[in-house]
């Protein structure tokens, strides 16, 4: 074994370490959205990107998911609140639109929760 | 051996044009159902073919790959196990990808025959390493697990220069 | 200096030597079904002693056809997804091996050289394959890369060490 030998080794140790690590905290400190609508649920990553239409009983709601942050493009419901809400992008953030039962929230994924709980 | 039942009616290079065109349909259209009717049928071929079906791999296969496909949820819930939320997006995500990946295997084992001819210079190389191989396998018995080193080295000097002469 | 035929000649029977090896890997009994040992990889490691660089990549393409020919997935993801981690790794051995011998062996050479073909192969099968969770197992592979990379390296300086045949290669060259 000469000099870089061990070198080379240790290289490959700390990448696979590295590696390991960085998959188990990976998976802790992204978020994801939750949509709650007529008795269903649905998440994805905070960082797709989508537009969709959920059907409740005043009508169409329509969600956006864009650049780490979700809103409510538009809404068939009377009040409006939801569309005002704008932008959240923060775990634990919510936006709802009561008429039309539609509710969005970002949470960590559920691995980072149980983390949170330790602490 | 098993039968090659599409040998019989197929020459090695023809077989190779028509697998590649199997291979292209298949890729074209991304549908699971699809992917999934397609690979049912590159299955039968292979088993046609008289090929070796790893059933235990594939489907060890598919699994994983739809098991880590569902760890990143994308969709509608469909219902949750345990901590884990099965979501519509990722499942048909990760059996597409199971699928295709398996199915090109398959089509893969059916088209590629022992006589399929690589033309031009790669092909006689191939041919050369085929060759070679063949000299090194047959002397396999000759290794010894106390005396690797040894009993490679001899073969090694056997096989590379009693090729010589021809 | 060897004759260009006798370059070719040595090549071709190297390709052999690795298609040998993946057989001989593949009567091993294996814990994971996809798991690899990388045997075909001690041939490559002789080539970059024993051929100059084109011919090191020339085995390396022999090889992988070989392999894909005899497994039957010449012509699926798997080849595509070899060749990327086989080609990568055979430039970073034969840039590592020019370092003088005095700092760094076979065994570091190899070390390095499967380190980077499994990160190509594992960048690319959790890109079109397994998505980003895979990353978790991305650990056990390196491990078992690094560990039978060594193992391979030792045997490597070990065999050349006593091997008559690769110095009855070296004299001429």
């Amino acid at each position: 074994m000469k000099l870089l030998d061990y070198a080379a080794l240790c290289l490959a140790v700390s990448l696979t370490v590295l590696s390991f690590f960085s998959a188990v905290s990976r998976s802790g400190d992204s978020l994801e959205i939750l949509i709650q609508s007529a008795g269903k649920e649905w998440i994805y990553p905070i960082d797709s990107e989508l537009v969709q239409v959920f059907h409740g009983p005043a009508g169409e709601t329509t969600i956006v998911v864009e650049n780490g942050s979700v809103f409510f493009s538009q809404s068939d419901c009377s009040e409006q609140i939801c569309v005002q809400s704008g932008i959240i992008k923060k775990q634990g953030q919510w936006i709802a639109c009561m008429p039309n039962r539609v509710f969005v929230t970002i949470r960590g994924k559920k691995e980072g929760e149980l983390d949170g709980e330790v602490y | 051996m098993k039968n090659d039942y599409i040998g019989r009616f197929f020459s090695p290079g023809k077989r190779f044009f028509i697998g590649m065109l199997l291979m292209l349909v298949f890729l074209l259209l991304e549908s699971l159902t699809f992917r999934a009717v397609m690979t049912g049928f590159f299955l039968v071929l292979a088993v046609l073919a008289g090929k070796k079906i790893l059933w235990k791999n594939y489907i060890l296969l598919i699994f994983f790959i739809t098991f880590f496909n569902l760890l990143s949820p994308w969709g509608e819930v469909l219902f949750s196990l345990g901590p884990l939320d099965i979501t519509k997006g990722a499942l048909i995500s990760g059996l597409l990808k199971g699928t295709t990946f398996t199915g090109l295997i398959l089509i893969s084992l059916t088209s590629i025959k022992k006589g399929l001819i690589i033309p031009g210079k790669l092909g006689g190389l191939i041919g050369k390493v085929f060759f070679y191989f063949e000299r090194i396998f047959e002397q396999k018995h000759r290794l010894k697990r106390h005396d690797l080193i040894g009993t490679l080295d001899e073969i090694l000097m056997d096989t590379f220069y009693e090729s010589e002469q021809d | 200096m060897v004759k260009s035929t006798d370059k070719l000649k040595l090549t071709s029977f190297l390709g052999g030597l690795c298609l040998f090896l993946s057989a001989i890997e593949y009567l091993f009994p294996r814990p994971v079904p996809f798991m690899r040992l990388g045997l075909a990889n001690l041939p490559v490691l002789f080539a970059l002693k024993l051929l100059p660089f084109p011919y090191v990549l020339l085995l390396i393409l022999l090889k992988i056809t070989g392999q894909g020919l005899i497994s039957g997935t010449l012509a699926s993801y798997v080849f595509l997804f070899s060749a990327a981690g086989s080609f990568t790794s055979a430039v970073v051995m034969y840039s590592v091996y020019r370092i003088p011998a005095k700092f760094i062996s076979l065994i570091g050479v190899s070390v390095l050289g499967a380190l980077t073909g499994n990160i190509i192969q594992l960048i690319l099968s959790v890109k079109f394959i397994f998505g980003d969770s895979a990353w978790v197992i991305a650990s056990l592979f390196l491990t078992i890369g690094t560990v039978s990379s060594f193992l391979i390296g030792l045997f490597a300086v070990r065999f050349m060490k006593r091997s008559q045949w690769i110095s009855s290669l070296e004299g001429p060259l």
